[in-house]
Order: structure tokens, then sequence, then C-alpha cells
């Protein structure tokens, strides 16, 4: 029961009801107490406004009025039991237990849940950011003048805040020069560049043009190196393994590679320029004999001067003519059109003979074309053929020195082409027992390589399962901590008032106390059906014997006079046996109402009736008085 | 005259593909020089036996070579191998007769397992010009004729296929241009085919040197086609379509369309002559009894009068030969293509005057 208290105690005080520390169970409360703790369990779990007063009033009526309200409420709320003004006025231990553990239990659970917020990284970084500007916008406003890069040193408890945006910069990251290769203490550095980096190379801090350019600069070579790392490691497990080179010959082959495709390009490109410019060569060329062209014939000079004078004419007519032409200007126009018509001629005349030239010259092109092609087809024949002849030549030559002694001759090299087809094929056969055993060498080892590839293959694959798995773990571990520490915190910073475990262990001794309990019960049960079978059993067999031997004796009882006494002690013993089996059952039920009356008067005690009586009767006193005050007043009144 | 020779073989080998993926040369008679080997090796697609094509035959260095290729079964002496191929390397064009030349011996190498035997028929049909086969038969170099294989064409097919658009092939044969074929890889057998058929456009010039069936687009092939003026090539390699450097004329046959090089188009320009060779051509293939016989027989007429027309036309000169002269086929006032057509025919057939 004092774990039920303290619970309840604790959630009242969670609530906001204020509780003394040296209560500590439910027995020690006040009316005004629980009056109280009630109202503020009903107003929390109701989320309105509950017209209650939060204390007990001082007037009786007030008071039962709050009394009989409350107890609306909580029947409204689903309470099963009997409650009354009475349950709190007047209250019983047992009842008020009920009644809290019924309104502890209905207390809304996000009262119980404010400890058991997300600890996710995100929510926690909304939180500080929530509290770091609410304590920014509580603090009164500065002019950006006053501080140092925005920069203030201020707050509650004072810590250092940036305010504003006047002293934010561009994020412009420039290239660092940072020494390289002195991490490894194995390896030496070149005593040059060692003093290098000593004296020449300047601070990073100095590096930038702009000193706010050196955070992000680092950042910037920072990312990069990281992702250069993380490139380097997927690549490396996905196809660096798989090519089962060491890093650096898979290094270099990448970079053979790149270079290739680089030189391929680079060739595409040439040639591309290359006829582009070619072309362009051809335009130039076009010009240039176009220029000449133009030199050689004096019709196209005097027609340049023509249209030179033509456009002066034209063009600068308002500007010029007025001074100078003026008075030429007559004179000029006719001869202009003399001169026009005759360079026309001219011109049409050469026109004709150059196109004449042209066709000409594409006729002998065509010419000469057709009669390149076919010398060189003929020198392809040609030449073929004389090859072929010359061999002919051979051949018939021999014949023709074979030929007179024709037969034997013929004979004869029948018998060389066959000896020679014979050992031709012996030799076949010798080169097979030697060309056979290689050959299966060389299929065996091939087959031992492959094998040896295939389990290769097979350990690449593991190596790559294990190397997943280690991420995995990796990443199970990082996660882990991560929640250790979240966890580690909150339950540093949850209240330790509960002890839970201490409940927890209360629980389960309770069950198994229970369940001997029970065990026990079962027990005595057991042995209280088998003694009642017992005494069935043995009235039974009493009953039956009684008879028995009655009949028997009153058989003889009739004849003997001793028979006829000991009948009578019989049925006396009998009678007073079953008196006495009598007296002993009835003690027993006897006993049975003393105990059930004994617990009636324990719980009838509790009820406090007489204190309770007496404060009833006093109350009922003060209402009567305030009653009768009230009817003067309304008198007086009226 | 040439001399009568029973076989113009210049080597024979052998490439085998081993139950560990390998694939290997494993004989030769006589010695194959190591560039051949790479180069058959590659050839004979016995790395990929999904692809395997039976039998392949192509032009390279001015000899044909032949692959048969075949998958080795149970009976076969041969343990440890699962894809043979055979090599046969001669100066003449005659598949029908190497095929079964190859089988023959091929077949001989299965059942013993040991070359020798190959070695012994190849050389007798090279002294002798006949081996013994299996079942009692023989083989005679005599029963194959040449003639036969130029005229085994699919030219029907071929025709019916693309129409009257075939004059351009025919056109481009005739004045000895480049033209290419492609087909796709799994269709080598067509390819080969459609590429030995062409030739028999100009039968009068028996001439089947032009054609390379199967013509792989790496340096040492390409050099090999720019340096021949006049050829039918067959590739597999759908860019080429690209290069058009390297021909005149580019048959595609999964899409059905000829197209002609931008270089080149003047020399097919197209007159009244073509339009009445092509239909005659297309109405020859339409004939439902026409046989390859019959369509070559009716295309090397037309070809024949095209040509005495132009012979008629021929001039004689000082030295007594009969040239055409452009100028005579200027006086037809013929129109501009037709003319400049019958100028390079003339070129092509030796009638110009150098």
């Amino acid at each position: 029961m004092e774990e039920v208290d303290k619970i309840i105690i604790v959630s009242l005080r969670t609530i906001g009801c204020d509780i003394e520390d040296e209560i500590a169970s439910l027995k020690e409360f006040s009316t005004e107490l629980i009056v109280s703790s009630a109202v503020q369990c009903i107003k929390t779990i109701l989320k309105q406004d509950v017209d209650l007063p939060n204390t007990l009033p001082g007037g009786m009526s007030a008071r039962f009025r709050m009394g009989t309200g409350l107890a609306n409420y909580i029947q409204e709320l689903g309470y099963k039991g009997e409650i009354g003004y009475q349950t709190f006025l007047y209250s019983n231990e047992s009842e008020i237990r009920k009644v809290f553990m019924f309104l502890v239990d209905r207390l809304p659970k996000d009262t119980v849940e404010t400890t058991e917020e997300p600890m996710g990284s995100s929510a926690l970084l909304q939180r500080a950011i929530a509290s770091t500007v609410l304590r920014q916008m509580n603090s009164p406003w500065i002019s950006p003048n006053l501080k140092k890069d925005s920069i203030t040193w201020r707050g509650k408890p004072p810590m250092w805040q940036r305010e504003g945006s006047c002293a934010m910069c561009n994020y412009h990251a420039s290239k660092m020069k940072f020494p390289s290769g002195t991490g490894d203490l194995t390896k030496k550095v070149p005593k040059e560049l060692k003093s290098y980096y000593c004296e020449c190379l300047p601070y990073i801090t100095n590096q930038t043009r702009n000193h706010k350019d050196t955070a992000p600069s680092i950042l910037e070579e920072i990312a990069s190196e990281i992702s250069a790392q993380l490139e380097w490691e997927n690549e490396w497990n996905s196809q660096g393994l798989a090519s089962r080179l060491s890093e650096q010959e898979y290094k270099a082959k990448k970079r053979q590679r790149i270079q290739k495709r680089l030189a391929e390009t680079l060739r595409q490109d040439f040639k591309r320029s290359q006829e582009a410019s070619s072309s362009r060569s051809a335009q130039d060329l076009q010009q240039v004999l176009d220029k000449m062209g133009s030199r050689t014939s004096a019709g196209k000079t005097k027609g340049s001067r023509f249209t030179h004078t033509e456009q002066l004419v034209f063009a600068k007519d308002e500007v010029v003519s007025q001074i100078g032409t003026e008075a030429e200007k007559p004179h000029t126009e006719e001869e202009l059109q003399k001169k026009r018509e005759e360079e026309v001629l001219g011109l049409k005349e050469e026109l004709e003979s150059l196109s004449s030239k042209l066709d000409q010259l594409d006729l002998e092109v065509k010419k000469y074309s057709a009669g390149v092609k076919q010398m060189e087809e003929e020198i392809t024949t040609q030449t073929r053929q004389n090859v072929e002849k010359e061999e002919n030549y051979k051949v018939k030559k021999r014949t023709l020195d074979l030929l007179p002694d024709a037969e034997n001759n013929i004979a004869k090299l029948q018998g060389i082409v066959d000896s020679s087809a014979q050992k031709l094929v012996t030799l076949a056969n010798q080169w097979e027992k030697h060309r056979v055993p290689l050959i299966e060498q060389y299929r065996e080892l091939k087959e031992l390589n492959s094998k040896k590839e295939s389990e290769a293959e097979k350990k690449l694959e593991e190596i790559k399962v294990f190397r997943q798995k280690m991420k995995e773990v990796a990443d199970d571990a990082r996660s882990k901590e991560e929640m250790l520490k979240h966890l580690n915190a909150e339950y540093n910073s949850m209240n330790k008032d509960e002890k839970r475990s201490g409940y927890t262990k209360r629980m389960m001794e309770i069950m198994s106390s229970i369940k001997k309990q029970r065990a026990g019960i079962d027990k005595v049960l057991t042995d209280t059906k088998s003694i009642q079978k017992e005494i069935n059993s043995l009235s039974g067999k009493l009953d039956r014997t009684f008879t028995v031997t009655d009949e028997l004796i009153f058989r003889d009882a009739k004849r003997d006079e001793s028979v006829k006494k000991a009948y009578r002690y019989l049925a006396a013993l009998h009678e007073s046996c079953e008196q006495l089996v009598q007296t002993v059952a009835d003690t027993g039920v006897i006993m049975r109402e003393i105990r059930e009356l004994e617990d009636q008067i324990e719980n009838e005690s509790k009820n406090k009736v007489l204190s309770n009586l007496e404060k009833i009767t006093s109350d009922y006193q003060q209402m009567k008085k305030e009653n009768q005050s009230m009817v003067e007043k309304i008198k007086h009144k009226s | 005259m040439s001399t009568h020779q029973f076989l113009t073989a210049k080597s024979t080998g052998l490439i085998e593909r081993d139950i560990n993926g390998d694939v290997l040369w494993t004989w030769s008679y006589p010695s194959v020089s190591d560039v051949d080997r790479v180069f058959f090796t590659q050839k004979c697609r016995l790395g990929t036996p999904e692809n395997l094509v039976p039998f392949l035959f192509s032009q390279r260095d001015r000899s044909w070579y032949y692959i048969l290729s075949g998958e080795v079964e149970d009976t076969d002496h041969l343990p440890k191998v699962t894809h043979v191929s055979i090599v046969l390397v001669t100066k003449d064009f005659n598949p029908e007769k190497y095929e079964i030349l190859c089988r023959i011996l091929l077949r001989k190498y299965r059942k013993s397992g040991n070359p020798a035997s190959l070695l012994e028929s190849y050389l007798s049909v090279l002294t002798r010009g006949s081996c013994s086969t299996e079942e009692n038969g023989r083989f005679s170099v005599q029963d194959y004729d040449v003639k036969r294989s130029y005229a085994n064409t699919k030219l029907k097919d071929f025709i019916l296929t693309y129409g009257m658009e075939s004059i351009i092939v025919y056109t481009a044969l005739l004045l000895k241009k480049r033209v290419i074929v492609y087909c796709p890889e799994n269709q080598l057998p067509q390819l080969m085919s459609i590429v030995r058929s062409l030739p028999a456009l100009v039968w009068h010039r028996q001439n089947w040197d032009i054609a390379f069936p199967v013509v792989e687009i790496e340096d040492s092939e390409v050099d090999v086609l720019k340096e021949t003026t006049s050829y039918v090539a067959g590739v597999t390699d759908a860019s080429v379509e690209g290069r058009t450097d390297l021909y005149d004329v580019f048959v595609n046959t999964s899409t059905g369309q000829i197209s002609i090089a931008p270089d080149a188009k003047e020399s097919f320009a197209m007159g009244k002559l073509h339009k009445d060779i092509a239909k005659h051509m297309v109405q020859c293939a339409e004939g439902d009894e026409a046989t390859e016989e019959q369509i070559i027989k009716e295309i090397s007429k037309k070809t024949t009068e095209l040509l005495n027309n132009l012979r008629s036309l021929a001039t004689e000169t000082e030295d007594g030969s009969h040239v055409i002269q452009l100028e005579t086929l200027k006086e037809r006032k013929m129109a501009a293509a037709t003319e400049s057509f019958l100028f390079s025919l003339a070129a092509c057939e030796g009638l110009v005057e150098v």
C-alpha cells in the first residue's frame, strides 16, 4: 500500500499539487489537501476551466456544494464506485485511495510522457536554435558599431554570441599550398624542400589575399581531400579489387587510359581543325587566284576603277560634287556611259572564252582520268599475269627438260611425289607424338590457371563481402554509440524520484507472494476437501455399523436381558457421540461467525463513524446557523 | 595459259577450342605465319561458339581462305575439345569445292584425332586431284567446275529485295566502283551469299577477285581495301556507313536501302538507259520460273548489248585500235549523265584512247 501511496503522491506533485515532503501516505492527507489535489487532478484531466475553487471554502454550505460538485465531476469521468460529498469531507482512507488511483490513472498521458521526447539530433538542434534565438531576442539591441565583428559577450549566463550580419563575408576559397609528405617520418624530405617549407612558404593565414578567405579556403581543401579519399575508396572497393592489381599498378593503368583518351580527342580535334584550316586555305587560294586573275585582265581593273569612280560619283555626290565636279558632270556622264558599254562587251568576250576553256579542260580531265583508270588496271593485271607467266614458264621449262623420256619420267615423278607424300605423312605422325603431349600440357596448365583464377575470384568476392560487413558493423557501432550518448543524457536529465526499479522489485515480490499464497490456499482447499471426504465416509461407516449392530442386538435383545442392557448402552453411546459430533460442528460454525464478525468490526472501525458523526453534527449545526443568518438577512432586506 | 593444278591450295590448318574455353591453333601444313594464325583464329569465331558460322570464306592477300567449323561430338577422338575448325587457304574461288573438301578433311581428323590422316587426304588431292572419302566415296577435283561456283548466286532474291535500286549496284560494278554490303553479325551466311552473287552482274568479266565476302574494319584489312580500286566487300559493322571514304555504294540489308556516297554521286547520274536495264532486270527476277542462270543470262545479254552499242561508236585511230573518243559521244548529243556514264564504261572496258 505504501508504494501505491508514493506513486499517487508523486504524480500529484508532478501535476502541481503542493504536497509537503513529510506526507508519505494517504492516511496523512488532510481534507483540504484531498480536495485541492482532487480539483487539480480534474483540472489537468479535463484541461478546461473547472469552476471549482482550489481550496476548501470556509462556509459549510459552500463546502457541501463543492463536495457534491467534485463528486459529480468524478462520476462524469467514469468512476464506477459510490461517491458523494462525504467521500471528500468525511474521508475514508481506502475510498480516497480508490478515488485517487482512478484520477491518477485518468491523468493525460502527455504529462507523464513529457520526459520521453524523442532525442533525435534534429530535434536537439532545433531546440538549441530556439533557445539561442530566444536568448538573443531577450537582450536589448546594441548598434553594430559597438560590436567588434558582431560578437558580444552578454546574456543571462553571459556567453559569446554573434549578432547581425554586418560582419559576414562571401565564401570565397582560393588555392592553398601545404607542405606535403612531412607527416610520414620514415620518408626523408629533401633539404631544399624542407628549407622551402620552413622559410619561404607563407603561413596559410597569409596565403589568401583577404584574411577572411582563410577559413573558406581551408574548408574547401579539406572537403576536396575528403571527397577524393572517399572516391578513391569507392573506386578501389568496386573496381580496383576486381582487377586484382596492386594499388600502384591500378593507378598506373588508369593514368595510361586517361592519357590515351586525351591523345585521341586531341588527334581528332587536330584533324578537324586541319580540315577546317585546309578549307580556309582553299579560300585563301581562291582569293589569291582572284587577285591574280584580276591583275592579268585589264578589263577587270578598268572595271574596278569604273566601279570605284561609280561609287565616288554616286556616294559623294552631295559632298564633293558641289565644289569640283559640277562643271564636269555632263561631260563625264557621257564618257562613262561609253566606257561602260565597252567594258561590258569586253567582259562578255572574256567570259565566253573562259567558259570554253573550262569546257575543254573539263573534257581533258575526264579523258585523263579515264585513261589513268584504264592504265592502272592494265598495270595491275599485267603485273599479275607476269608473275603467273613466270611461274608457268618455270614449270614448263622443267617439264620440257623431262619431256624426252616422258613415260619414265612421269612414273619417276609419280613415285617421287608418292614417296614424298608418304614421308610427309610419317613426319606428320612423328610430329603428332611431340605435339599432342605439348598441347595436353598447355591445356592442363590453362585449366589449373583458370581454377586458380576462379578461386582468386571467389576470394575477392569474400573480401568484398567482408568489407561490406566491416562497414556495416562500423556504422552500427557508431550509431549505437550515439544512441548510448543520447540515452545517457536522457537518463541523467530524468529525475530520480520514481525509482522505477524499486517498484518493479516490489511488484515482483508481491506477485511471488501472491503465488505462494495461492498455492497455500489451494493446499488448504485440497486438505479441506480430503478431510470432508473422510468425515463423510466415516459418518457413513458409523451409520452403517450402528444399524447393523442395532439390528443384531435388537434381534437378540428380545430374548436376553444382558443383551437388552447392552442394546440400551449402545443406543446411549450412539446418542452421546452424535451430540459430541454436533457440538464440534457447532463450534466450528461459531468460530467462523466470530471471524466474520471480527472482519466486519475492522471495516466499520475504519469508517471512523463516531468522529464523522460528530463532524456531521457540528457541520449540521453550522449549516443550520448559516441558514438562519441568511433567512434573517433576507428578512432584513425585504 | 596456266598450268593445270589439281589444287591451288597454299596451306591448311586446324583451330581448336577446348573445354577451358581457350582457342588455340593446333596444327598446320605447311607452316603458317604468326600474323596469319592470329588472323584466322579471330576469324573462325570459335571464341564465341554461339555465333559459330559453319562455313566462312573470304579474300585476303590475293588468296581465298575457307574456314569450316563444327562442334565436336562424342564419337570423335578428341577429348577436351569442344569445337574445331579447319582453315584452307587457296588461290582460287570455289566455295562449293572447298567446302566439301574441308568437310572430308575435318571428318577424317575428328574420327582419328590425328592430323596425319588429314594430311594424307590433303596431299592426295594435291598430287592426284582426288581422295577417298568415307563410305567408299571419292572426292575428285574435276567434279567442281569453277563456273558452277560463279553461277551459284542469289541474284533473284537480291533484285526482288531492292527492286529498281539494284541498278545502282549494277552501275557500280560496271564502272568498277567500290561497293560495301552490310549485314548484321548473325546473318553472316546471307552476307557471304550476297557478296559472292554480285560479281555475276558483270558476267562478261568473270572476275571474282573483286569480291571480299567478309571484311573486318580494322587497320590491316582497311588498308588492303584502300589499295584496291574496285571491290564488293561485306561487313558486319554498321558504323562503316559513316566511313564514306571506303565506299561509293552502300547496301544496307537490315534496312533494305542502297545509298551512294556523296563524293561519288556524279558518277551515278542515271539516264533512260539505266531505267531500261533496271526494268528488264526486275521483270526477269519477278518471273515465277526464273532461275539464277536465266537471270544471269538475261543481264549479261543486256550488258553485251550495251557494250556492242558502245563499240559501234568507236573510231579507228592511227595504230588501228578502236577507241571511244569523247568528241564522238558529244556529237551524239546525249544527256550529260548518259554521256559520262558511257565514257566511264568505255574506260573500264579498255576502249579509251591513252
